[in-house]
């Protein structure tokens, strides 16, 4: 089916009822899965690559219990299925080294700080998902209505040109 | 055998020396033989001659020109001049013919004695009858004045090298001076004022300085820096060591006062010391003692350094631990300035969070009870069935991520639609048998639109919630600031040491995430206690047990009485344990953000449970090996507990 998948990696319930309400409107276009810890998210990684999904973005605390999110997200760089995959990193406690650390060995692709306003954190799942669908190849005209439109189509015209 | 003294006739006319000769051997007998000299012969070669056959010439007897005889031992000489004739003024004694035998044995007689006496006594004893009694009491007079003016001339030398004279240094340097003005007539006097340099270190030195009045210092220039060896200790000659070593000046020399001196170049002093042997006394006993002074200045400067270095070292030793002990101060100073920080800062944002927390968690209650109720009085035939959605969002709390998943994949398999399995679970309808009831018999439209007003009612629920969730942990976090803030002002009341433990629990519950608590408590009499201050005993040993078992573990909490005066708690946790070398040290102030979260009081927490349960004349206790961490507080049921110093000054209003 192949479709795109958005994780949420947030241990506290209550923050990530609100960041799932958050991305309502990316609900239907991709599969939006949460997880409360490093573990349960490996499991969903698991399930998603066996469904033959793409993960395309991981919205990552950084603390956790058991392991770090930036450890987490640092593994995920490491594996072939999921090194694509945008990673954003949602905290309000990161250390300056773990922030350091996130950017040079997890590629970090974005940082948003606790409290988010619900604006932004959709801008930059949009721009970080508009990012992953173009590199991935496929089909472009389907996320139109819900990623960036303008960049998704100069993407599609010059497909059409190139080839 | 050949008599050893002999008298050697020498006279101008051999005639008469036979005659004479036979004369003098009438007298004398065989106690001496009677040489004549010929003609041709020198009266000094014939007693040459005989001086070195090993005889004694004591007299010569001559009536011309005095014979100059060689060697040291010049014979006497005797006249014979006519009768009459005045006598030679060179002759030691003067006969006239005719000569009668007893004048001559005495003249010769005197003679001989005079002589031997004078050079070999010894051989008097070969002549007792020909020797001079008088002449002899004489000679031996002179001997012994020579032999006392040796003595003291000795005795005089002796004192003077080895001061054994009793004089001082003043006094010999003065008799020096006065046999210099004595032996060089009064040389020049040359006068230096007070601060001028006499001597530059390195400069040539021809001669010697004696300073008569007046003080020098002498000094060295070493890296820049003139170092004073001598001052007293000087002495009154200047250039010894230049003049002793033949090199150029080893010290400069300044006048400290004006100075008088007598300059005396090594020629003149050469020559002074050659023409009066008694300034050579004097001179050396002066130079002796200079360098001996000069020597022990230098043993005592020696001394005086090996002492200073010593005095150096061991204020150094104390000055370091000096310094350790301010270092430790203020390392103490610092920590308690921080906890005093921290507690007003505590205070402070306690009591600001104080009002807008509870206007929050006001109208949250009031979100919480008023907006089902509108639901339901709108008019809307769905209302009951919205308001039940929004209500079970709102009080059931949710589903962890593991079992929302489960239940969507189920239902995804019953319905054969994944999508609206997802939506469906998400608010709440997880069975088939459920989603049929619901929406049995409508349009997709109608379906669509219950679905979409559903979930906006299950989000209202869910926001609710949230609300009062995070709403109540705020004001948990702001009340237990302000009893932080507030600990010890209480007073002491009967306390229940379950129910304290039980708040912690409840405080720390959401950092208990997937920790068991096994609770073991015996019925405990209540204590006597500060019970705002006990509350933080427990909350830091069980927030310092979660924390070690990092999110999973038993965590044990065990309260008894071990006696009827005592109740004990045993906080245990399952964790790595504490490294052996930190064990000593875990009451002591450490300030820690563990991970970047500041948990306060919690970074100062062990500390502040050691002075809590101290303060409450209890002890606390702690045992660690991997996999059993043991906190153990034991505290007196009735006791008279000391309240906190004023560290927390947060103020009520």
């Amino acid at each position: 089916m192949n479709r795109v998948v958005i994780l949420v990696l947030e241990d506290e319930p209550e923050v990530r009822a609100a960041v799932l309400g958050d991305l309502r409107p990316f609900e239907g276009r991709f599969r939006i899965e949460a997880a409360a810890d490093a573990e349960e998210a490996e499991e969903v990684v698991a399930e998603c690559i066996d469904d033959g999904d793409d993960l395309g973005l991981v919205l990552c605390d950084h603390l956790l219990p058991g392991m770090r999110g930036t450890d987490f997200l640092v593994r995920l760089n490491h594996r072939p299925e999921t090194e694509a995959a945008r990673k954003v990193l949602l905290t309000g406690q990161a250390g300056h080294d773990d922030t350091i650390r996130a950017v040079n060995e997890a590629d970090l692709d974005h940082y948003l700080a606790k409290p988010w306003d619900p604006a932004e954190l959709q801008a930059v799942v949009r721009a970080q998902l508009t990012d992953f669908v173009v590199e991935r190849g496929g089909e472009l005209l389907e996320y139109v209505s819900v990623l960036e439109g303008d960049r998704l189509l100069e993407a599609i015209r010059r497909r059409a040109w190139d080839r | 055998m050949t008599r050893r003294i002999a008298v050697v006739v020498a006279l101008s006319d051999p005639a008469d020396g036979r005659r004479l000769a036979g004369e003098l051997r009438a007298a004398l007998g065989d106690e001496c033989r009677v040489e004549v000299c010929e003609a041709a012969e020198h009266p000094a070669d014939r007693v040459g001659d005989l001086i070195r056959e090993g005889a004694a010439v004591p007299v010569v007897a001559v009536d011309g020109p005095a014979p100059e005889p060689g060697g040291e031992r010049r014979p006497r000489l005797l006249a014979v001049v006519p009768d009459g004739s005045p006598p030679d003024p060179r002759a030691d004694a003067t006969v006239s013919p005719p000569f009668d035998p007893v004048g001559l044995r005495g003249v010769i007689g005197r003679l001989v004695t005079s002589y031997l006496a004078e050079t070999e006594p010894a051989l008097l004893a070969e002549v007792p009858g020909l020797a001079d009694v008088g002449v002899l009491v004489d000679a031996l007079d002179l001997s012994r004045d020579r032999v006392r003016a040796a003595r003291s001339e000795l005795h005089d030398l002796k004192g003077s090298f080895f001061e054994d004279d009793g004089l001082s240094d003043d006094e010999v340097e003065h008799r020096m001076i006065e046999e210099i003005d004595r032996v060089l007539g009064r040389p020049p006097r040359r006068i230096f004022p007070a601060g001028s340099t006499i001597l530059r270190e390195g400069s040539p030195v021809d001669g010697i300085l004696v300073v008569l009045r007046g003080e020098v210092r002498l000094y060295r220039t070493v890296d820049g820096e003139d170092l004073t060896f001598h001052n007293r200790t000087a002495g009154r000659v200047v250039g010894l060591l230049a003049m002793a070593r033949s090199r150029p000046a080893f010290f400069s020399c300044e006048a400290l006062t004006e100075v008088e001196a007598i300059p005396l170049s090594f020629e003149r002093l050469s020559d002074a010391l050659h023409t009066g042997p008694s300034l050579t006394v004097h001179f050396v006993s002066v130079l002796v003692r200079s360098l001996a002074r000069r020597n022990l200045r230098g043993v005592e400067l020696q001394v005086e350094r090996d002492r200073l270095a010593r005095d150096l070292a061991a204020e150094r030793d104390q000055l370091q631990r000096t310094l350790d002990r301010l270092e430790e101060a203020q390392t103490r100073l610092i920590q308690a300035e921080k906890m005093a920080t921290l507690g007003q800062l505590v205070a402070g944002i306690g009591h600001e969070l104080n009002n807008p927390v509870a206007a929050i968690e006001r109208a949250a209650g009031v979100l919480a009870a008023e907006i089902p109720a509108a639901v339901a009085a709108s008019g809307d035939p769905r209302a009951d069935l919205l308001a039940g959605f929004l209500e079970s969002a709102a009080t059931g709390g949710l589903r962890s991520t593991r079992e929302e998943r489960r239940l969507r994949r189920e239902l995804a398999e019953a319905l054969g639609d994944e999508e609206l399995a997802r939506r469906l679970v998400a608010v709440g309808i997880t069975g088939e048998q459920r989603y049929r009831e619901l929406f049995r018999g409508l349009s997709a439209t109608e379906r669509d639109d219950l679905m979409r007003a559903i979930e906006t009612h299950h989000r209202i629920g869910v926001a609710l919630h949230g609300v009062g969730r995070a709403t109540r942990r705020v004001a948990d976090l702001v009340r237990s600031l302000r009893s932080y803030a507030r600990a010890g002002r209480h007073g002491v009341a009967p306390t229940d040491v379950v129910e304290g433990i039980e708040e912690a629990l409840l405080l720390l519950g959401h950092a208990l995430g997937r920790i068991d608590v096994v609770r073991e408590y015996a019925d405990v009499p209540e204590i006597t206690a500060y019970p705002g201050e006990l509350a933080q005993v427990w909350t830091n040993l069980v927030a310092n047990a979660i924390q070690a078992m990092e999110g999973e573990g038993v965590l044990t909490v065990a309260v008894d009485a071990p006696d009827p005066g005592h109740v004990r708690v045993e906080i245990v946790d399952d964790g790595p344990g504490i490294p052996p070398e930190d064990l000593d040290r875990i009451f002591d102030l450490h300030f820690t953000t563990k991970h970047g979260r500041v948990e306060f009081g919690l970074g100062l927490g062990l500390r502040i449970a050691h002075d809590v349960v101290t303060r409450h004349h209890g002890r606390i206790a702690v045992e660690s090996r991997p996999g059993r961490t043991a906190f153990t507080v034991t505290l007196p049921v009735s006791g008279t507990p000391q309240a906190a110093p004023g560290l927390m000054q947060g103020e009520e209003p």
